[in-house]
């Protein structure tokens, strides 16, 4: 491509992000650690959420049902029957997969605020479950959640597992962009834009969708099963309505149908409620009002900031921005 | 070329993550020469804010009197408090940036059960001396760790253990229904209730019924409990729904006492259930209750009301006094460490504490060097005219808490 | 089923469903008005409540004054976010529009969270303490208020809509905004308008479940049951919300009652599940027409 001799602030950025990312954290402490790896399970989900949502226009308010199968999953697998971790997380992300495929049969028919409420009703069965199989999930004391230990090589050093939540999230991030430059990425734009439309182009438009609520459920268990992993216990109400909304906002202010805004909505909105410990009882409050200036500031999302090109107005040379979906559904 | 770069940087990064040295321990963190500085953690955000905020407060009142007083072997104490926002998430960030970022000397904790849980193991790995003066789950006590100590609050089979006995042999009652809330500090209350009137008493409840938080009707439940026409209805949850089932149970025709668990005993429960709370008996964590004439508690509301003039109705509740109660327990930990102020030696010294309270307003404390159960005791109050009344009531059968730890 | 216990269920659906009724009548009242989906409309309940619960314990006010100057007052809040807040986000996308209108909500909820720090206060009501017997059941009269309160409320408005002229300068902003403005209604008065009537309806579900549950800053949680309420009813009808919002009320109670007080949200959502299945548009709602 004919990038090469201009970069984009968008390259330039992934970039340094990368080196940041890699070298980084061998300078900070425990605590970044920790803080970066929510981060990166966040982009992970994020990610997810938002092949569902910004690209296939669909709405999803139970992704942490499916971080929650994931979780569970993992770490039952884990601990229950000594399957290593390594392979216990594919199959958390597996589970909810599968109930990413039984959400998808009365979803796909529904959309708009019903698909909002199918969504939502889906959320609280899965909690009530959650509740009502102590034996299995803990109820509502939780579970404890171990870290890997291949052959003695302990995980439970933050900073290890940092990595290998990074290489998940690298990977998460890959895998979407080669879906969206898919045939089947292509489909999901074109179910967004117009169903009818996608119909009469021959594309199975239920197919797709289904796709779309199944993906975007294995992302979701993938994070699930490496936040449980991270935090070390799992705690029910960290899966509730209120941590789905938190997903919606990471796109919704990361960009939506952008992969790069779903993670820089991701990582500022993790790490802002982190930053903000200083305001003590106020966080919240004035975490409420950033949102708000943002959104008004920036409709479509940080996303649109990175479309920026600094380098080609310096040469004199305005190429047209590269494509995103962010459409609206 | 920049894929070039990017891999043999992680190739690097990856050898250097193998070959990683452990980092450096430094010498007793949080202690200067003029400073003692204790991290403490809690929900001062979301619903559940009126525990870290009244944990908050109570501690802090301690700590100006501590201060005032001269401090500790010439040390002031201070404190760095974080919001947990009650998530077990949260709540391991803030006790990371404590220890990791801030290098406090003991961690504080004034949050509820499942975040609480969700920062021992790290704890535990970096043996920070760490008290928790509110949460009641198991894991902080059990096993029996070097540096976890459990303050104020009982354990969740404590609770169990009085409200069987109290509710059989001070009540009499031999039909009791329960009405529990169905998150963790209520079931854990609920499941010990039922546990022991079974394994003491050979007594299985009428009827267990829970209710979702936030729930704002309860006629359903409510009927049914009249189907099965009980001695005693036992309720356990926080105030906010107490005070709807209290006066539902009246409108519908329940004459029947209403037993509560601890985070009801509350004047909010007053102030909105009216006569309809008349008799309501509830347990409280510490000797007086908030509006007693006794001195020291007196002298506590003084102090607390000129630190705090804008207090509404319901504060200062049973998590400030908790707060207020443990903070001093620790100060006297640290005092009795000596000036060369260790964690281990803070640990020991914590040990040899027996039957200690500042005064009268919180209840006296035990560690020893084979449990670090703080305090076993609870005390009934009942509703009368209004106001909370203690009953002198006191346990004849000994608690069976610690007899894991004597083996 | 016994009948006085049967009478008790009734009247306490009906109390809890009608103030989903209000709550649900606000959310679609402000959709088909502006187009916009507002999520702080549960935290203008609790405003309400928070409002009445200050007059009443710092002024003499009787308690129609209270609820009139409540109302207003939380309906000036709506006007100041509408314009403020909203207005600017006109050509935003709907998502974008949605999550701030939640972080409105949570700002207010923080607010009043951190301004009023008691867990739960007590909003005294004329009708606190009396009951009405009837079939060996004894009523609480709040619920019967409730009720009668939101029908009144329902039949005021359909009429407002049906013959004012700024009823219907409304109704004409809704269907067409474009042919509104043609015509000569002020389109951004009327937005303001509607967004005025959505709080003050807010204010007074508030006012009117306080008594009964008390006031706390975790009241707009209630938006959750009035949105799905809104959606049984299709979203895009007034009596929608309201049958909606009484259906919810009633499978929540008797659902509760047969199954557990726990699984109460679940049958709400079951029974919304079974609604959609049959009418896949809701109660009153029209099928969309989908321009190709």
């Amino acid at each position: 491509m004919s990038e090469r001799r201009f970069p984009t602030v968008r390259s330039l950025l992934a970039l340094g992000g990368a080196l940041l990312l890699l070298v980084g954290p061998l300078f900070l402490g425990n605590y970044h650690h920790y803080i970066l790896s929510l981060i990166l399970v966040n982009v992970i989900i994020a990610v997810g959420l938002n092949l569902l949502i910004g690209n296939a226009g669909q709405i999803s308010l139970c992704s942490s049902a499916f971080m929650a199968i994931g979780a569970y999953t993992t770490v039952y697998v884990t601990t229950e029957t000594g399957i290593p971790f390594w392979f216990s997380l594919p199959i958390g992300g597996v589970a909810a997969a599968l109930f990413g495929l039984l959400l998808g049969a009365p979803a796909v028919r529904v959309r708009g605020f019903y698909l909002a409420v199918v969504t939502l009703a889906f959320l609280e069965i899965i909690q009530v479950i959650i509740r009502e199989i102590p034996d299995i999930t803990g109820g509502v004391r939780g579970m404890q959640a171990p870290r890997p230990k291949p052959f003695g090589f302990s995980f439970s050093s933050d900073l290890r597992f940092y990595y290998v939540v990074l290489v998940m999230a690298a990977l998460a991030v890959y895998c979407a962009r080669s879906l969206l430059r898919s045939p089947v990425g292509r489909s999901f734009n074109a179910v967004r834009n117009n169903e009818t439309v996608a119909l009469a182009m021959g594309i199975s438009v239920v197919r797709v969708k289904l796709i779309a609520f199944v993906i975007s459920a294995f992302y979701a268990g993938i994070g699930g099963g490496l936040f449980a992993t991270l935090v070390g216990f799992i705690d029910p109400l960290e899966f509730g309505l209120l941590t789905s909304i938190q997903h919606v906002i990471f796109i919704v202010v990361g960009g939506l149908g952008s992969i790069a805004g779903s993670v820089l909505g991701a990582a500022v909105l993790t790490a802002l409620p982190e930053l903000m410990r200083g305001l003590k009882e106020y966080n919240e409050f004035f975490f409420g009002g950033l949102l708000i200036a943002v959104l008004i500031g920036l409709p479509q999302g940080l996303a649109g900031l990175l479309k920026a090109r600094p380098a080609a107005w310096v040469h004199g040379r305005r190429k047209r921005p590269a494509d995103a979906a962010g459409g609206t559904p | 070329m920049v894929g070039f770069l990017r891999g043999f940087a992680t190739a690097t990064l990856a050898a250097a993550v193998v070959l990683l040295p452990p980092l450096a321990a430094v010498a007793e963190p949080g202690v200067a020469d003029d400073t003692i500085t204790i991290g403490a953690y809690g929900p001062i955000t979301g619903p559940a804010a009126f525990v870290g905020l009244g944990g908050r407060a109570g501690m802090e009142l301690a700590v100006e009197e501590i201060n005032a007083a001269g401090g500790i072997h010439g040390r002031k104490i201070e404190v760095i408090f974080e919001d947990d926002g009650f998530s077990p998430t949260t709540a391991l960030a803030a006790v990371k940036k404590l220890v990791d970022q801030d290098e406090v000397f003991m961690i504080f904790g004034v949050s509820g059960s499942n975040p609480t849980v969700g920062t021992i193991d790290f704890l535990k790995e970096r043996n920070i001396p760490t008290y928790v003066s509110i949460a009641s789950a198991p894991p902080v006590t059990h096993p029996f760790h070097q540096y976890m100590f459990r303050g104020g609050t009982t354990e969740s089979a404590r609770y169990g253990e009085l409200y069987a006995e109290f509710l059989t042999q001070f009540m009499q009652a031999d039909g009791i229904a329960i009405l529990s809330g169905s998150d963790e500090f209520p079931k854990n209350e609920g499941d010990a209730t039922e546990r022991f009137l079974k394994e003491w008493y050979g007594i299985e409840p009428l009827v267990r019924l829970e209710f979702n938080v936030g729930d704002k009707d309860f006629t359903p439940q409510l009927l049914e409990i009249k189907g099965t026409n009980p001695d005693v209805i036992v309720t356990l949850g926080h105030v906010t729904e107490a005070q709807i089932i209290v006066r539902q149970a009246r409108e519908l025709g329940l004459q029947q006492p209403i037993f509560g668990s601890g985070a009801m005993v509350d004047n909010a429960l007053i102030a909105n259930a009216g006569y309809a709370a008349e008799g309501f008996i509830g347990g409280w964590l510490t000797p007086l209750f908030l509006d007693s004439q006794h001195p020291d508690m007196v002298a506590y509301m003084e102090a607390w009301r000129a630190k705090n003039p804008d207090a509404p109705v319901g504060r200062p509740n049973v998590f400030d006094l908790l707060g207020y109660g443990d903070m001093h327990v620790v100060a006297e930990g640290l005092r009795r460490a000596g000036p060369d102020l260790t964690r281990e030696g803070f640990a020991k010294a914590l040990e040899t504490l027996e039957n200690w309270r500042v005064s009268e307003v919180a209840t006296p404390r035990t560690f020893t060097d084979w449990h670090h159960i703080g305090n076993l005791r609870m005390n009934m109050m009942v509703i009368l005219g209004q106001h909370w009344v203690p009953l002198r009531w006191d346990p004849a059968r000994s608690s069976t808490v610690l007899d894991e730890f004597k083996k | 089923m016994q009948f006085d216990v049967f009478l008790q269920l009734v009247f306490a659906s009906l109390s809890t469903g009608s103030i989903y009724a209000l709550v649900a009548l606000g959310l679609v009242l402000a959709f088909k008005g502006t187009g916009l989906l507002n999520f702080a409309q549960g935290e203008f309940v609790a405003l309400g409540a928070y409002f009445a619960l200050f007059l009443s314990l710092y002024t003499d006010l009787s308690y129609p004054l209270v609820v009139l100057l409540t109302v207003l007052a939380t309906a000036l809040v709506g006007i100041v976010i509408e314009r403020a807040l909203l207005r600017p986000l006109i050509k935003a996308p709907a998502f974008t529009v949605v999550i701030v209108t939640l972080a409105i909500g949570l700002m207010i909820r923080n607010a009043l969270r951190i301004g009023w720090q008691e867990t739960v206060s007590n909003l005294p009501s004329p009708f606190d303490g009396m009951s009405w017997a009837i079939g060996g059941a004894r009523i609480n009269l709040q619920y019967l208020w409730i009720i009668g309160a939101s029908l009144l409320l329902v039949l005021l408005l359909v009429l407002f809509f049906r013959l004012t002229r700024t009823g219907k300068a409304m109704r004409a902003v809704a269907q067409n905004q474009t042919a509104a403005r043609l015509m000569g209604v002020p389109v951004g008065g009327v937005f303001s308008l509607t967004f005025a009537i959505s709080a003050g309806m807010g204010a007074l579900a508030g006012i009117l479940v306080a008594p009964l549950t008390g006031v706390e800053a975790q009241m707009g949680d209630v938006l959750i049951k009035a949105f799905v309420a809104a959606i049984i009813g299709g979203f895009y009808s007034l009596p929608g919300a309201v049958v909606g919002g009484l259906i919810i009320g009633l499978a929540e109670t008797f659902g509760g009652a047969f199954f557990g007080g726990t699984f109460k949200n679940v049958f709400a959502f079951a029974l919304l599940i079974l609604v959609l299945l049959v009418r896949p548009n809701g109660l009153f709602g029209r099928a969309e027409i989908r321009r190709v």
